[in-house]
């Protein structure tokens, strides 16, 4: 999809461009038997060039100013450079910032599967702001998903950390509950039961999401409209199951910026410091360093 | 009380609310954000949300209203010292291109810009124009102008992906080659054995799949050697006297040498390499079916005929003293690499038929004798580990079992090779524990094993292995490998020469510079920063001779 339309203007999906990259072609495998023989053979001259055009040769500012001819206020200047310059402050107050990582799911390296996105996605889908006012769609085909998975990939971080992803991650399958009429939600999980026990009897009212303590193993794309098939371990066998969206869950991290700034102060902090009684200050063994407690 | 100045890192939702708190009690604020504009997540991760409570809004409004707190976004933090009451800070701010005093909003400039770019703010989910507000109703306006593209800004040596790719869909191969020869004298290797961050990254992955650039990389290569072009070959006019002898005949060592003859010391570059051939672990760790000797080879002469003297057979420490170098060199690099395979920790690991898997590699390479019979055992899941498998079935062995300790999922080899192993016919043994090497008359017959499961994540995330008790059993084996990791062989210095080695057994560098704790003596590639991928090793080596060349121009 990538909703092309934008502010008037649309991007154009060559056809004789193809979507998927080259495969590198192999010697098949009896002929590798006992011998040293080179097993990838290489591009020919027509598939290495089709595959270069492939290439978005990502775009950003050219510098045809033609924003600064249409700027009444003349704000805009290429002239502008970056600047240093120096702060006094008496205090420092660290917050923990925005930044989340991805851990891919085995069958989706490279995120290929178009229809499977990431929880901030989601936000952003659901924000009224965002690229789809408020609604949550497909990347595939722009539809309006019937069946949605949520599916946790990282694990072996911190309880508060990891229940601060899981809250994040509810909270918006609550929502895309409430958006969309008889939409069906399953939200695997490994940690889901000690989520239970943290988050308490809010998310035993919680309706119209189903949710599984289990082990997440794999993401196949699957017929016409590329559903993703969920390979999942639960209750002791592998399970197997269709969602029309996958949304993976990110795991909040400290950005350098965050992480840069306390080591310079020669403070300890980890993404758990800030998850405390929310809006609270709390003090650090640093006189004059604190950190705000996320909301 | 007079005002306090407060520094608040980080613009998200906490962070506008700690300004305006510390604006409304008459304090002045400082908020940076490394991001192009403030605002951040806004779904709960504290509470389930109720019916009115779906987003926290932070109150943009009122912060760009209000003339205590300055936003600085775009920002990075350079310094940060001092006390409580004094802290000096040092920012630095990436230019926004829009003068925002000037900027009252219009969005006319979105308009009609005529480049649309992938949507960072928005998660890729649609496109942009290159000047936007990045944050809808923030008001920060920018002009988007990356140095690098993402492909480029991955890579470790920062190879122009996008220009070689694109001389390539235009047909200008010679000139797509001497783009990455720009950087990187291994084309033909890096574009067959890659592991390829850069295609990880690849914007084009956001929307159907990455494209390949390692092995495009590898198509201009071979077309070279196809049709029998002798590659361009350009020195500069003004050239230096110093003497500098590299250390090691691998990647980073061989790109270092690369690098210092385009710097003008051609002719003046000895590189001493132990083993009887250059090309370090592409020659002796990469199996000949992923690179083959003979293309290795036309790299390596490429970079001999920039004015490199290379000497091989000459060990360190043994043909000639550490000592001779120093006295005889204005500078010298280590570049030894990591080729001591790490022990498994097992009883009986010094038993007759247990090798260590990159031995195993290094003489079947050079054609020494190796043990090809019966079946074998390799323990370990990286990709040492697949290539020690796939050459065990290539030079003979029946039947190649591998043990892995944990599953599939957490191996850290890449993923295709893992799958050619196993469609060649490796056995794969995932949650198996090696526990003894069982003897019989001196002579290793087989591996005791633990079967394993997953119990909780460890510090890496990967859920740590835990033993089922009782679960012991013997796997058959005439010969094992063991290939979990390799280090660093320090012995070509002495400890007299006072070098720091580090946790690794490596050798300690000047992180930016390479440049080790004795002077004029530098350390690139495996034997610095511990065994990594080639590409990152080659680009140690090219840090290194421009550190090398500010070191020598530094002393005139």
């Amino acid at each position: 999809m990538y909703i092309y339309e934008k502010k008037g203007r649309y991007i154009i999906d060559f056809t004789d461009i193809p979507a998927e990259r080259a495969e590198m072609p192999e010697i098949p495998v009896e002929e590798r038997e006992r011998n040293m023989k080179e097993v990838e053979t290489g591009f020919s001259e027509e598939v290495a060039v089709a595959e270069a055009k492939r290439c978005l040769a990502c775009r950003r500012c050219l510098g045809c100013a033609l924003c600064w001819a249409e700027c009444k206020p003349e704000a805009i200047n290429f002239e502008m450079q970056d600047e240093d310059f120096d702060l006094e402050v008496d205090e420092v107050i660290l917050t923990s910032g925005m930044q989340r990582k991805i851990v891919h799911i085995r069958g989706n390296y490279g995120n290929k599967h178009m229809n499977v996105v990431t929880d901030l996605q989601v936000e952003r889908m659901l924000a009224d702001t965002g690229p789809s006012n408020g609604l949550i769609f497909r990347p595939q085909d722009g539809e309006i998903p019937k069946k949605i998975g949520f599916a946790q990939t990282f694990g072996g971080v911190d309880d508060k950390v990891r229940d601060a992803a899981l809250f994040y991650a509810v909270n918006e399958a609550i929502m895309a509950q409430k958006k969309i009429d008889g939409v069906e939600i399953s939200f695997v999980s490994p940690d889901i039961d000690a989520f239970k026990a943290d988050a308490g009897s809010d998310l035993d009212k919680v309706s119209g999401v189903s949710f599984i303590n289990g082990i997440v193993a794999e993401a196949a794309e699957v017929g016409e409209n590329k559903d993703i098939e969920l390979k999942y371990e639960a209750d002791g066998s592998e399970k197997t199951e269709t969602f029309d969206l996958l949304v993976l869950l990110t795991q909040p991290q400290l950005p350098p910026i965050i992480e840069g700034s306390a080591k310079k102060l020669g403070v300890e902090v980890n993404y758990a410091s800030f998850l405390g009684t929310p809006g609270e200050m709390v003090e650090t063994d640093k006189s004059g360093v604190v950190l705000a407690q996320n909301l | 009380m007079a005002e306090k100045n407060v520094l608040i890192v980080g613009g998200g939702v906490a962070g506008v609310k700690a300004a305006l708190a510390q604006a409304d009690a008459g304090n002045k604020v400082f908020m940076v954000e490394d991001l192009p504009s403030i605002g951040g997540e806004r779904i709960p991760q504290d509470r389930i949300i109720s019916d009115g409570d779906f987003f926290t809004a932070p109150d943009l409004a009122a912060v760009k209203e209000n003339n205590a707190i300055q936003v600085i976004d775009s920002a990075e933090v350079r310094s940060l010292v001092g006390e409580n009451g004094n802290f000096k800070v040092k920012i630095h701010r990436r230019t926004p291109r829009v003068d925002r005093e000037k900027c009252d909003d219009c969005g006319e400039c979105i308009k009609v810009c005529p480049i649309h770019m992938y949507d960072d703010y928005n998660e890729s989910l649609e496109w942009r124009t290159a000047v936007d507000y990045f944050n809808f109703g923030s008001g920060s306006y920018n002009v988007f102008k990356e140095d690098m593209p993402v492909c480029q800004r991955t890579c470790p040596i920062n190879l122009d992906i996008r220009t070689y790719v694109g001389y390539i869909a235009d047909g200008k191969y010679a000139e797509s080659l001497a783009t990455i020869r720009k950087k990187l004298p291994f084309p033909l290797s890096i574009g067959r054995v890659c592991p390829h961050p850069c295609e990880f990254e690849c914007n084009r992955g956001y929307k159907d799949e990455p494209i390949s650039i390692c092995f495009l990389k590898r198509y201009v290569a071979d077309h070279e050697v196809y049709n029998d072009v002798e590659p361009p070959i350009t020195l500069p006019e003004e050239t230096y006297p110093e003497k500098i002898a590299i250390i090691g005949g691998g990647p980073s060592g061989l790109t270092c040498a690369y690098h210092l003859a385009l710097l003008g010391y051609q002719n003046n570059i000895t590189v001493f390499e132990a083993l009887p051939a250059c090309g370090g672990m592409f020659l002796v760790g990469i199996p000949e079916y992923r690179l083959p000797k003979a293309i290795l080879a036309k790299d390596v002469e490429f970079v001999e005929k920039h004015g490199v003297e290379i000497k091989c057979g000459v060990r360190i420490g043994k043909d000639i003293s550490f000592d001779d170098i120093r006295k005889d060199y204005d500078a010298v690099l280590l570049a030894i690499g990591a080729h001591l395979g790490m022990s498994m920790r097992v009883k009986n690991e010094d038993a007759e038929g247990v090798f260590e898997g990159v031995k195993f590699l290094r003489d079947a390479a050079l054609g020494n004798e190796i043990p090809n019979k019966g079946t074998c055992i390799v323990v370990g899941g990286g990709n040492v580990a697949m290539d020690v498998a796939r050459t065990s079935l290539r030079v003979g062995f029946d039947e190649v079992n591998l043990l892995y300790r944990r599953t599939r999922k957490e191996m850290p080899a890449s993923p295709w090779e893992v799958d050619a192993a196993e469609h060649e016919g490796i056995k794969f043994h995932f949650l198996v524990a090696p526990q003894e090497v069982v003897v019989k008359g001196g002579k290793a017959v087989g591996m005791q094993c633990l079967k394993m499961e997953l119990g909780e994540p460890d510090a890496s995330g990967r859920r740590r292995p835990v033993p089922i008790e009782g679960s012991e059993f013997v796997m058959d084996a005439d010969t094992l490998f063991a290939a979990i990791g390799q280090v660093t062989d320090t012995s070509v210095v002495e400890e007299k020469h006072g070098f720091n080695i580090g946790r690794k057994f490596n050798f300690e560098v000047n992180p930016k510079t390479f440049e080790t704790n004795v002077p004029g003596v530098f350390s690139s590639g495996d034997s610095a920063t511990g065994a990594g991928i080639a590409i990152a090793a080659c680009a140690g080596g090219k840090t290194a001779a421009e550190s090398i060349h500010k070191y020598l121009r530094g002393k005139k």
